[in-house]
């Protein structure tokens, strides 16, 4: 036992020969010589600070654990307003999301204003039931900084500033929308189901 | 009635022809790229992202607007300026045959400034070191004219720039450029131009943002504008500080966007939304 523990501390390669010589050496039979390891390797991660729970994760809870990325509370003491939302998505200065993403239910005001809602871009994936596919908590962290759940992304995070590189004077130290707009946005982004 | 009917008919018949000459226009063929270890298969010019009628005008030498500046480029190459009466002609003669492959060559790697020059910087040596003139200034109409008409001469010649050996840390910042994501918005050029492009942004085609058709032509800009300038105007859509016409920066990312685009021709003074 002593020789294993003196074991668990060397390198794998170093270990597996130091195995493989009891093995020779005769000290440990080859039927328990895998168990004892076992039991030396999970010694080892129990000694460890952050203590590993060993009990088994299903599928079901992997996906929620990956879904949980998110900013369940209110970035505001006021509940967002989905008009305001929608004007902001439009507004080409403040959100401009429909550069890359569609809306179907904007088609019909497109036609009527079509500089406000008209050439809605491709580049991002449609926001039809998007209420759908996210919680709220995720819908307002991919506001805030969508890198966060996908990291090559080309959408700005709309409140993170952290990091970035050679902002313009008039922008600087500035994130792209306010709290309370980006609750708006969440609260129009709501409605699409 | 009849003019009518024949004037319909004529003009049907333009519009075929010219849809046909686009057909069989190389600039709307993707070209593969010339290189190795290229990250896109196949290269298209921003020419074939244009609408049908600004392709239609930067094909006809008359239409093109652009032609304007290149014209007079060619009385600027001609002309015996400064006290050594000497023009570009003095040394360079013929500037078809002479400047045939320069601009699909540029930029280059300078010994004595240790560092890459563009056309442009080229030009202003020239004129400081031989000509005994002051530079011409970046973007102005005469600087522009005389880098469209030279860039000119290569018209149809595949890019091929020279990125090993002195020139490759100089190609290698120009990379590192590309993929650096800036300003507020926090996006880099690949992002619109490797990963996005052939889609719609609001109303914009996005093209691979190759660079083989500058000095360009921009009806939005109602004039001639360089490539920096186009940098400039990418830079500050993202919410970014832009670099100065002519930094080291702009050279650099230059020297690896002409990289990106080997093997496409030079389209010199091309037109673009």
């Amino acid at each position: 036992m002593f020789l294993l523990n003196r074991a668990a501390k060397l390198n794998s390669v170093a270990r597996q020969m130091l195995v493989v010589s009891l093995l020779v050496a005769g000290v440990i039979n080859v039927l328990d010589g895998p168990v004892l390891l076992a039991a030396e390797i999970s010694d080892e991660t129990a000694g460890n600070k952050d203590e590993a729970d060993l009990s088994l994760i299903d599928d079901n809870e992997i996906v929620d654990l990956i879904q949980s990325k998110a900013i369940p509370k209110s970035l505001t003491d006021k509940r967002g307003n989905a008009r305001r939302g929608e004007a902001i998505m439009i507004d080409r200065k403040k959100g401009n999301c429909l550069a890359c993403h569609r809306i179907s239910n904007f088609e019909d005001k497109a036609n009527d204003n079509p500089n406000a809602y008209g050439d809605m871009g491709e580049v991002g994936p449609s926001l039809d039931g998007i209420a759908n596919r996210y919680k709220p908590g995720q819908l307002r962290l991919l506001l805030v900084n969508a890198k966060e759940i996908f990291p090559d992304t080309i959408m700005p995070a709309f409140y993170h500033i952290k990091g970035l590189h050679r902002v313009g004077k008039s922008y600087d130290k500035k994130p792209i929308l306010e709290r309370q707009e980006i609750e708006d946005v969440l609260s129009f982004l709501l409605t699409l189901k | 009635m009849k003019l009518f009917i024949r004037l319909a008919l004529f003009s049907f018949a333009v519009l075929l022809s010219v849809s046909f000459s686009f057909a069989g226009d190389g600039r709307n063929k993707s070209v593969q790229p010339l290189v190795k270890d290229h990250p896109l298969s196949n290269l298209w010019s921003g020419f074939y992202y244009a609408k049908d009628e600004t392709k239609a005008m930067q094909m006809d030498d008359f239409e093109n607007p652009g032609m304007i500046y290149v014209e007079e480029g060619a009385e600027m190459w001609k002309a015996a300026l400064g006290p050594k009466k000497k023009s570009c002609a003095s040394c360079h003669k013929g500037a078809a045959v002479s400047m045939k492959e320069t601009g699909a060559r540029y930029p280059v790697y300078y010994a004595p400034l240790k560092k890459l020059i563009n056309l442009e910087q080229r030009i202003n040596l020239c004129r400081s070191v031989y000509q005994e003139l002051e530079p011409l200034k970046y973007e102005s109409r005469a600087l522009l004219s005389l880098t469209a008409y030279i860039r000119h001469q290569s018209k149809g010649v595949p890019i091929r720039v020279k990125v090993d050996g002195v020139a490759k840390p100089f190609f290698e910042k120009g990379k590192a450029f590309y993929y650096q994501r800036r300003g507020q918005l926090d996006m880099a050029c690949n992002h619109c131009h490797e990963n996005n492009y052939g889609k719609y942004i609001r109303s914009n085609l996005l093209s691979q943002g190759q660079a083989n058709g500058f000095p360009t032509y921009r009806l939005k800009w109602q004039g001639l504008g360089s490539l920096h300038r186009r940098f400039r105007g990418c830079n500050k859509q993202v919410r970014s500080t832009p670099y100065p016409f002519g930094d080291e920066h702009y050279v650099n990312l230059e020297l690896y966007l002409n990289w990106r685009g080997s093997g496409l021709q030079v389209e010199t003074p091309a037109v673009r939304n």
